[in-house]
């Protein structure tokens, strides 16, 4: 289910929230388990077992290690045990097509049969939830978390709707104490709608409209220099709109149920430096990746090298994470490169020498480059676009300004005023204005109108 | 406030604590927002629950997502899920209400419109599907619709008539001037099509010649997919013009015009309803409807059994917009009315056939058809490919002609077949110029209804088959005069005990066949050097030889009534068979000059046979 869609704004969303404040306080981790499983399984009721399996594997991970520590034992057998269901099905469902493919594409180099495969479909969200379970498992091994006391609170933090199919990645320890007792105010649900709204419409209003560019750029054979600008640009407001807005909405419902879901985006563009752009982007996964996987692998504790090599691994890993593609490794790959040159420089950002305006708008156009292998369909694709970008073009458009209209012109200039001008929607909502409420609650009403009138558009981050 | 939330930077609180940093009279505003909020969607659930509206006509996305609904309903792969989405959003009363305004606003103020719709200069709104397509569809539109329609003409011409065409271009074309800058909708389509139904010798009027001079807004409405008054009366008149004979002014006729709101039915691909009234508020021009001033003149023309000699076949842009009238004024004689609003290429002429079974067909089709359903013809769409079928089946009564068994080698075949079979001529069996001169008498036996297809390198055709005994005759249309295989395809299976007869026959009349005299012209080649007049329009060469050469080549040159060089030509590697059938079609009423043979063949025969008639 989309959570711009008609039937989760207009049945979904009041179903819920009815359910939720009438029934017994005791019943409400169940309501929202039992209301996530229908809000994931609505387009594919069988992922919903997927679900279950994580959620049962990693509970009973979880109390095995409890147990094995009650006997002094240490509980890396469920570490391992779970690693491995989570992984495994993280492997088979995201990566199997990417393998089989790239093995089909050397056999037929070697004049090789290929092998005959059933294509995989990618159940949503698989990608967030089994990093979830997985970071309980393995904090709950480290001492960070207390395993679940209950089962009704673990599936409930496993199955969570708001967050679960785009993030933000919520860590078991943040939420423990929040599944057992939290509070609901009438305050603490209005701020909740009003960062619920502002994320619709940055989702709404601003990622959909910079996507009419961005999807012309990319899907066409030739464009111009410009064009091809224009694309790499709308796309990189698409993404951050789309996926800042999701954040936006999830953390606006989990307030409407009394959750605090952790801050997923800082203004990363405008950071000075790529080591801070990550600071600022995907932050639960950033934070995710640094400490269930650059921190294991050694971190910057074991000498220069292996720390540039637990750079680029991590950040292979976590292009990878994003897609089973190419293109994504070559994104991990490109975003490794640069932490490592800015590590290697010595100082804490490799254009320090730089005015500050200066430095952002180089790393505003690094992160633009990012976008373009993340983006494209193909390395073929990405290279096309980036020599377009340097000029190398058949002088053919795209067309992409045939059909430009004002409301894209307007986003054009409203996008940077709210990346580079506006404070974070969390940052509005911890101390409102009133005219930052009205405002918001006037772009909900349009976002409405909008979402009567057009097709609703997937979040982008739903295919990872 | 700062520790209900987590801020940037900011670590992540309780749930609870001080709530004091808001002003008050901004948390009354919050408050009020969260109110408001939860009635504007509670309000729009209850309203659309209770008091939902029926779907209106549903056309773009709409009618898509209303069709994929139907199609697919499916709880594991989520399109039952899709389908109740679809079902609830469309059926939204608030939605239904509200989204005209907002779509209005957004066209008015933005020039922004769905992605089924190109918004142009000053408020003209354009189909995308009738401005951009592929280059390969474009091409594949060409040669389909050419051979689509000289297989049309042929079965018209056994019926006794001529079939006189009308490609209307499309909006994007005729109105250029009025698209966004930038965007080509490639105007060589419509002139690659006119040249391709001339080259076939289809009488063609082409009516961007007919409307040179004339503005946008005289040849297409603004925010309408049709036709403006003026741009039909400039086609009328151009009829008139290069068909003299057409007019005869045995009747006094003359239309009264009423003024009307400018038809803007594209309004509802934004959104925007006719029925909604914010409509009025985006459209502003007027248009005028036509009808006869003498009264009954509608009714007389109407009747398909008052012997008319004119009839204009076409589609919404005929039906809903008076051209029958207009010619019939034009022309001072009735024309017989019928267009077909909604139906796709051919279509019209499938009602039509219908209407006159049994009745003696006009003397002169005019067929009008928008150039956009040329390129969903090469987009091999599914309505199509009935159509056609549909014409061709409603007309099996024509006269035909088996064509002999020993010639083609047995070809002839009687089989009973399996769910899903196929029934095909191999490649080098069937050999003629592809338009029709060569068909299948397809006999199909069944106690149910049954779905068929016939498949070459042209368009498929498909039709369906009553249950007990029923025959159908289906032209076989090729891209190209080289043999290629010929298939039959069962669709949905016609059960046991079915039996399917197909039969090879033509609509040229073998048995009167005059034999033209051939000379050697040198190893393996033979010509036929007579000059011939051509008696009838739809004639065919028929070409007959002894043995397995490897590959044969025919080229029969000639003019045409207007004087124009033509070349036939036809080259069959491997040939099975021992006929060949091409036909002379594109010579029109001229004539051939001669006909060169090639191939390893013993002793060739060539003949000319011309049309059978039904009258």
């Amino acid at each position: 289910m989309l959570l711009t869609s008609y039937v989760f704004l207009y049945g979904f969303l009041p179903l819920f929230l009815g359910a939720y404040y009438l029934l017994p306080k005791a019943w409400r981790s169940w309501v929202i388990a039992a209301a996530s499983y229908i809000f994931y399984g609505w387009w594919r009721p069988d992922f919903v077992l997927l679900m279950w399996v994580s959620t049962v594997v990693d509970y009973s991970c979880g109390k095995g290690i409890g147990r094995d520590r009650g006997r002094g034992d240490s509980g890396r057998r469920f570490v391992v045990l779970s690693c491995i269901s989570n992984l495994g099905l993280l492997a088979y469902f995201k990566y199997a097509n990417f393998g089989i493919e790239s093995l089909n594409s050397i056999l037929a180099s070697m004049g090789q049969d290929s092998i005959s495969w059933t294509a995989v479909v990618l159940p949503v969200g698989i990608s967030f939830y089994t990093f979830q379970t997985l970071s309980y498992t393995i904090d709950v091994f480290r001492g960070d978390a207390e395993p679940a006391s209950s089962f009704r609170d673990f599936a409930c933090y496993v199955s969570m709707f708001p967050q679960l199919v785009a993030g933000p990645i919520v860590r078991y320890r943040s939420v423990e104490g929040q599944l057992r007792e939290r509070t609901h105010t009438l305050q603490k649900s209005a701020i909740g709608v009003l960062i619920f709204h502002a994320g619709m419409a940055k989702k709404i209003l601003l990622a959909d409209t910079f996507a009419v560019a961005a999807d012309a750029g990319f899907g066409a054979s030739s464009l111009s220099t410009v064009e091809a600008w224009v694309a790499a640009l709308s796309y990189t407001f698409q993404i951050y709109f789309d996926f800042s807005g999701y954040s936006d909405m999830a953390i606006g419902l989990g307030l409407l149920i009394g959750f605090q879901f952790p801050v997923n985006f800082n203004r990363p563009y405008i950071s000075r430096s790529i080591s801070e752009f990550w600071r600022r982007w995907h932050i639960s996964l950033s934070s995710f990746l640094r400490d269930y996987l650059y921190v294991p692998l050694g971190g910057n504790r074991k000498g220069s090298v292996r720390t540039y090599v637990n750079l680029a691994l991590t950040m292979l890993l976590g292009g990878l994470w994003h897609g089973a593609a190419w293109t994504f490794v070559a994104w991990g790959a490109y975003q490794g490169f640069w932490l490592i040159l800015e590590r290697l420089s010595g100082k804490r950002t490799l254009l320090g020498v730089l005015p500050g305006f200066a430095q952002n708008l180089v790393t505003f156009v690094l992160v633009i480059f990012g976008w373009v292998l993340f983006r494209a369909e193909s390395m073929g694709d990405a290279m096309r676009i980036f020599g377009t970008m340097f000029g190398v073009s058949d002088g053919a458009t795209a067309g992409l300004f045939a059909e430009w209209n004002l409301l894209q012109s307007i986003t054009f200039v409203v996008g940077p005023l709210v990346v580079w001008k506006f404070r974070t929607t969390q940052e509005h909502a911890a101390s409102p204005r009133a005219w930052w409420v009205a405002t918001v609650f006037v772009l909900f009403l349009v976002s409405l109108l909008h979402l009567h009138r057009a097709d609703n558009i997937p979040f982008l981050y739903f295919q990872f | 406030m700062d520790n209900l939330i987590q801020t940037p930077g900011g670590g992540l609180g309780g749930g609870s604590g001080s709530e004091g940093s808001m002003r008050s009279f901004t948390r009354t505003l919050a408050t009020i927002v969260l109110v408001l909020s939860g009635l504007v969607l509670v309000g729009t659930a209850v309203v659309d629950c209770f008091f939902p509206k029926e779907i209106g006509r549903p056309v773009g996305q709409e009618a898509r997502d209303i069709a994929e609904a139907k199609r697919n309903r499916r709880l594991r792969d989520g399109s039952l899920a899709k389908g109740f989405e679809t079902r609830l959003r469309l059926r939204s009363r608030v939605r239904q209400s509200l989204a005209p305004y907002w779509s209005a606003v957004l066209l008015k103020t933005f020039n922004v419109v769905p992605s089924d719709l190109i918004a142009g200069k000053e408020g003209w709104l354009f189909l995308r599907d009738r401005v951009i397509s592929l280059k390969s569809t474009r091409r594949k539109a060409v040669v389909f619709t050419g051979g689509s329609l000289a297989a049309i003409h042929r079965r018209l011409g056994i019926f006794g008539s001529e079939l006189i065409i009308m490609p209307v271009p499309r909006k994007s074309v005729a109105c250029a001037s009025m698209l966004p800058d930038g965007l080509n909708p490639h105007p060589e389509f419509e002139r690659d099509l006119v040249q391709e139904l001339r080259a076939r010798g289809l009488f063609t009027i082409d009516a961007e010649e007919a409307w040179e001079g004339l503005p946008p807004h005289d040849r297409y409405l603004r925010m309408d997919s049709h036709w403006a008054n003026q741009g039909i009366k400039s086609l009328a008149d151009a009829v008139a013009e290069i068909r003299p004979e057409l007019v005869t002014g045995e009747l006094e006729l003359s239309l009264r015009e009423r003024a009307i709101r400018e038809p803007a039915r594209l309004l509802s691909f934004a959104a925007i309803p006719s029925d909604h009234p914010v409509y009025r508020w985006v459209i502003g021009g007027e248009s005028h409807s036509l009808s006869f001033k003498q009264k009954g003149a509608d009714n007389a023309m109407k009747d398909p059994s008052s012997n008319h000699d004119v009839a204009i076949v076409g589609s919404s842009f005929t039906k809903n917009f008076s051209f029958a009238r207009i010619l019939a004024v034009r022309f001072g004689r009735p024309v017989y009315p019928g267009g077909l609003q909604a139906t796709p290429f051919a279509g019209s002429l499938a009602g039509f056939a219908t209407k006159f079974s049994g009745i003696p067909y006009p003397e002169y089709i005019l067929y009008e058809f928008p150039t956009h359903q040329g390129i969903q013809l090469g987009a091999g769409n599914g309505s199509v490919r009935r159509s056609l079928g549909s014409f061709f089946s409603a007309t099996s009564d024509a006269a035909i002609i088996p064509v002999p068994v020993e010639l083609l080698r047995a070809a002839n075949v009687a089989k009973k077949l399996g769910r899903g079979s196929k029934l095909a001529f191999a490649s080098g069996v069937l050999l003629s110029t592809g338009d029709g001169v060569l068909q299948l008498r397809i006999r199909v036996a069944a106690d149910a209804k049954s779905k068929w297809e016939l498949r070459s390198t042209g368009p498929a055709l498909a039709w369906t088959s009553g249950s007990g005994v029923e025959d159908v005759v289906i032209p076989i249309i090729q891209t190209e005069a080289t043999g290629q295989p010929v298939r039959l395809v069962d669709l949905e299976g016609i059960g046991e005990g079915a039996v399917v007869e197909v039969e090879v026959v033509t609509d040229v009349d073998l048995s009167n066949a005059v034999e033209l005299p051939l000379d050697d012209a040198g190893p393996n080649a033979y010509v036929s050097a007579a000059h011939r007049d051509l008696s009838g329009p739809n004639g065919a060469a028929v070409v007959q030889w002894e043995g397995r050469p490897q590959a044969i080549r025919i080229v029969i040159a000639g003019v045409d009534a207007e004087g124009n060089t033509k070349r036939i030509e036809a080259a069959f590697a491997k040939p099975q068979s021992q006929v060949a059938l091409l036909s002379l079609t594109p010579l029109g009423l001229g004539s051939v000059d001669s006909i060169r043979i090639e191939g390893d063949m013993g002793s060739p025969k060539v003949s000319l046979a011309s049309q059978l008639s039904n009258r």
